[in-house]
């Protein structure tokens, strides 16, 4: 075949092209660190690493997620400690009142700390974590429960059901978003206060997995409702108005039967929700130990797709490099010379 | 006598016949390097004796010298032919592939800023108010923050993407501009070519001169060309016409009537007269005589009838009307032209290879991953918009959270709140069909205030995060979106409320659809093809440049001129030139010898 200088000079510069080619790709992949820098490099790579880093991405806002609620759980365990102990004294106190040589003086002393405690019930059920009542339920934004001191004006009958307290003694209750107490006989609540009661009383749910959602929270409800002697529903605050009015009546017989079974029922109804707590801090504290499992095992799989493994590309850019220079020596000889240099 | 005369004419001759060949091997050296260039050599042949006879007197008789009997090219027709049809098919792929990576760049993927990572960012920030759903939480304002960011990138994504389409179409334009140009050359090379070989010239350097203008036309479209007498050439490209998928081919140069010759012309604008566009329609179209856009009087605006969805496009991605030499359409070339022409009257250009082509299929890409894009962005919206608002009935929806930002109005209050105008919830239904990724935006009403957000169940606390919940898992949903069309609305997805489904927490959401997809694997899928695409044009275009590389090399081993190879002629006539010149001189001599010194008194 006829070969004109021409010919040697536009295929130098096509190779010399292609080796240059070869040099950035390698170049380009050592300094970004990944092999992938668009699509077209590798598509099915690519599909693969837009897929691992959204999985990636989601599994982040799970952990989130799951420490957000695991906190909110810790915070919920050890109010609860707290509340157990309130009511074990509440516990002491009634059964020391059931002694028969108690003066009324001593029982109203009794009644006084029983009030104490009664308050500092109410503080606790309004425990707060990052500016959310834990005990609120979706009303988290407002106090859910509060004290209310009687007076003298109230109704008598209702005095002895419980539903109010009596004369200077403190009661615990349900408040409304304006603070004002709800009445714990469903019929004389508007319909507001039975729905914000409801909303008190409600789940909140937080996703920890791919469609696995668990219930956080521990509500006002679980504490104060339990199952009184007789085999009844009982509320903790009908009980502690009963407690106190009885103090005020000096009437042991019920401080020495009723009240001491529902007040001991009301204590094992709260360390069974303590229980379950705990039982959740376990369950949150495996979801976080497999949200970490998976993160690792995705990452694993996102650096076997598109991390550069140094050694090779290393290997590779010298070839390239030493083709390169191989072609730039071998042509400049060629192309300088032709027949006119040695014409004379 | 006659006979040292006639020894005296053959070195004449000679040298005379070396001049020539001298001539010819500097013209060569000179154009070495010349792009288009074609070698010449000289045809010498011998001169035979003046008066043959066929008397034994004569039988010894000698030729009497050597002429130049032509100057001829060295050039290979078929490799013409081959280099440029791998002209044309290298041009197709150059701008394909150029075009697929610009498509590439904008999409910006694999990347943690691009869309797929915003999208999920999006998902997870519903998520983020599932946990922290009170009005007033920091929560809320980073879901309408986060959604911003992910309206604003895709409305860049596809302002560029249609900037791209603009320089494709700004392409097409200056191609037909130069195209235009060269074959106006041509035909005046071809007009001289045919005189000079008429008057029994051979013009070697205006048919390489004309040899290059169609190798450079190759690169624009494909290209036939036929040799006629005194070595004129008449040129055609396919064409069709209303858009038919069988071609034709069209007069470009024609060596006996150039006023015959079809030009090209460049579609500036295709408007429909109606929106929204219903098919088949009438469209108001612009074009510029001969592509040219620097003067007003080369526009022309007609009226175009019955076109197709498919010609509508066509028209749209093509831009190239073939017409008259003047510069008019045929329909148009009458004493009182038509306002109004149809579909069926209009010819384009239907070449399968060149940078015209090219630039049309570099279009149909661009338009093909716009429309995903703009299915991914409206099949969020609407999704997003039905959760929250419970109803597929858009018309219930009074604040939507995604609007179609073209469409939206709003009215702002002193304090800095906006409200949504009842004019944009009026046409609601319309407005959310046509959202697409280049108009859609968080509803500015919802964006100042964001406890406007329908977060919970709507009848429980102010904490219940329940419907931001099932919104959240939006993301994780199989739906048909892959076959949405740009007239679908909410009810694309559940034709009515009956169709909700109520998930764990009583929310109603979109049912599940056994062969759809998730909105994230949707824009994944696309990026594949995109990547696929570009990857496997890149790698046609290596192997079609090689391909075109080893052509053109042959043609440069045929018609090259090799330095080395004029010098050793140079030596060579050089020699025969001295050889003449010492056999006159001998000549000479023996012409003084019998002159001067036969007859001495």
């Amino acid at each position: 075949m006829r070969i004109t200088s021409q010919m040697l000079s536009s295929n130098f510069l096509y190779d010399l092209n292609n080796n240059l080619n070869n040099m950035q790709t390698y170049q380009q992949q050592m300094a970004s660190g990944s092999l992938i820098s668009k699509p077209s490099d590798n598509p099915l790579g690519t599909s693969k690493v837009m897929k691992i880093n959204s999985e990636m991405a989601e599994n982040q806002q799970y952990r989130t997620t799951i420490s957000d609620a695991t906190n909110w759980i810790n915070v919920t365990d050890s109010t609860l400690g707290e509340v157990n102990n309130v009511l074990q004294k509440v516990n002491e106190l009634v059964v020391s009142a059931g002694n028969a040589t108690y003066t009324t003086a001593q029982l109203q002393s009794v009644k006084d700390e029983i009030n104490q405690n009664v308050s500092q019930l109410g503080q606790l059920m309004n425990t707060s974590y990052g500016g959310k009542y834990i005990f609120g339920g979706t009303c988290y934004s407002t106090e859910p429960m509060g004290t209310t001191t009687g007076t003298s004006a109230g109704n008598a009958a209702d005095i002895t059901a419980g539903t109010i307290p009596g004369n200077g003694n403190i009661g615990l209750n349900y408040v409304d978003s304006s603070g004002n107490p709800i009445p714990t006989d469903t019929s004389s609540q508007t319909t507001t206060q039975t729905n914000q009661i409801a909303n008190i009383n409600s789940p909140l749910e937080a996703e920890i997995s791919q469609g696995v959602t668990i219930q956080y929270n521990v509500t006002a409800s679980d504490v104060m409702n339990f199952t009184g002697s007789g085999g009844t529903t009982t509320d903790l605050g009908t009980l502690l108005n009963q407690i106190t009015n009885d103090l005020d009546n000096s009437n042991t017989s019920n401080l020495t039967g009723a009240d001491l079974t529902n007040i001991q029922a009301a204590i094992t109804n709260v360390s069974n929700v303590t229980t379950k707590v705990g039982a959740l801090e376990n369950r949150m504290s495996s979801a976080q130990t497999e949200n970490q499992a998976e993160n690792t095992s995705l990452t694993g799989v996102l650096s076997s797709t598109d991390d550069v493994d140094y050694a090779q590309a290393s290997m590779d850019y010298s070839q390239a490099q030493s083709v390169y220079q191989a072609s730039l020596q071998v042509s400049s000889d060629i192309l300088q010379k032709s027949l006119i240099d040695y014409l004379t | 006598m006659s006979g040292l005369f006639s020894i005296l004419n053959t070195g004449d001759l000679g040298m005379q016949a070396m001049q020539s060949a001298l001539d010819v091997t500097s013209h060569n050296v000179a154009n070495a390097d010349t792009t288009g260039y074609t070698r010449e050599t000289v045809d010498l042949q011998a001169l035979a004796p003046t008066n043959p006879s066929l008397d034994a007197s004569s039988a010894n008789e000698v030729g009497t010298g050597v002429t130049v009997q032509d100057i001829s090219r060295i050039r290979d027709a078929l490799n013409d032919y081959q280099v440029r049809q791998a002209t044309s098919a290298n041009s197709t792929l150059t701008n394909t592939s150029n075009y697929l990576s610009q498509i590439q760049t904008i999409m910006n993927e694999p990347s943690n800023t691009g869309i797929s990572s915003l999208i999920g960012t999006f998902f997870s920030d519903w998520s983020s108010v599932a946990t922290d759903a009170t009005t007033g939480s920091s929560a809320r304002t980073t879901l309408v923050q986060g959604t911003q960011t992910l309206t604003d990138t895709l409305n860049s994504v596809y302002n560029q993407l249609q900037n791209l389409k603009t320089d494709c179409q700004t392409s097409i334009q200056s191609q037909i501009v130069n195209a235009n140009t060269q074959l106006n050359e041509t035909d005046e090379l071809n007009q001289q070519i045919i005189d000079v070989s008429s008057n029994g010239g051979t013009p070697n350097d205006l048919m390489d001169q004309r040899d290059l203008l169609l190798d450079n036309l190759s690169q624009s479209f494909d290209i036939t060309t036929t040799s006629g007498n005194q070595n004129g050439i008449t040129l055609t490209v396919p064409t069709s016409t209303g858009g038919s998928a069988t071609t034709a081919p069209t007069t470009l140069i024609n060596p006996t009537d150039s006023s015959s010759e079809s030009r090209l012309a460049y579609i500036s604008d295709i408007t429909p007269t109606t929106t929204p566009i219903t098919y088949p329609t009438d469209v108001t179209l612009t074009y510029y005589k001969n592509g040219d856009t620097s003067s007003a009087s080369n526009e022309v605006t007609i009226n175009v009838t019955g076109l197709s969805e498919a010609q509508y496009n066509e028209l749209d991605e093509n831009r190239v009307l073939v017409t008259n030499n003047d510069g008019n359409i045929p329909a148009m070339d009458t004493t009182t032209p038509p306002t109004s022409v149809d579909i069926s009257q209009l010819t384009t250009l239907n070449s399968t290879d060149g940078v015209l082509q090219g630039l049309t299929q570099s279009q149909q890409s661009i338009d093909n991953y716009t429309d995903q894009l703009n299915t991914v962005a409206k099949a969020i919206a609407l999704a997003v918009n039905t959760v929250e608002s419970g109803t597929t009935a858009a018309a219930g929806d009074t604040n939507p959270f995604f609007v179609n930002s073209s469409e939206a109005t709003y009215t702002t209050d002193n304090s800095g709140n906006a409200t949504l105008n009842s004019s944009y919830l009026t046409n609601i239904d319309d407005n959310e069909e046509n959202i697409t990724a280049g108009n859609i935006s968080v509803n500015t009403a919802i964006l100042n205030n964001p406890d406007l957000i329908q977060a919970g169940s709507g009848t429980s606390g102010s904490g219940d995060g329940t419907r931001a919940l099932a919104i959240a898992n939006l993301g994780n949903l199989s739906l048909d979106i892959q076959d949405m069309s740009s007239t679908d609305g909410r009810t694309y997805f559940a034709a009515t409320d009956s169709n909700l489904v109520a998930d764990t927490n009583g929310i109603s959401t979109l049912p599940a659809s056994s062969n759809g997809t998730t909105f994230s694997n949707y824009f994944t899928s696309s990026i594949t093809n995109l990547g696929e695409q570009t990857s496997q044009a890149q790698q046609q275009l290596t192997n079609q440049t090689a391909v075109l590389n080893s052509l053109t090399q042959t043609r440069t081993s045929t018609s090259g001129v090799s330095t080395d190879e004029e010098m050793t002629n140079l030596i060579q006539y050089q020699h025969a030139y001295e050889a003449n010149a010492k056999i006159i001189s001998t000549v000479d001599e023996l012409l003084g010898v019998v002159i001067n010194n036969l007859k001495t008194s």
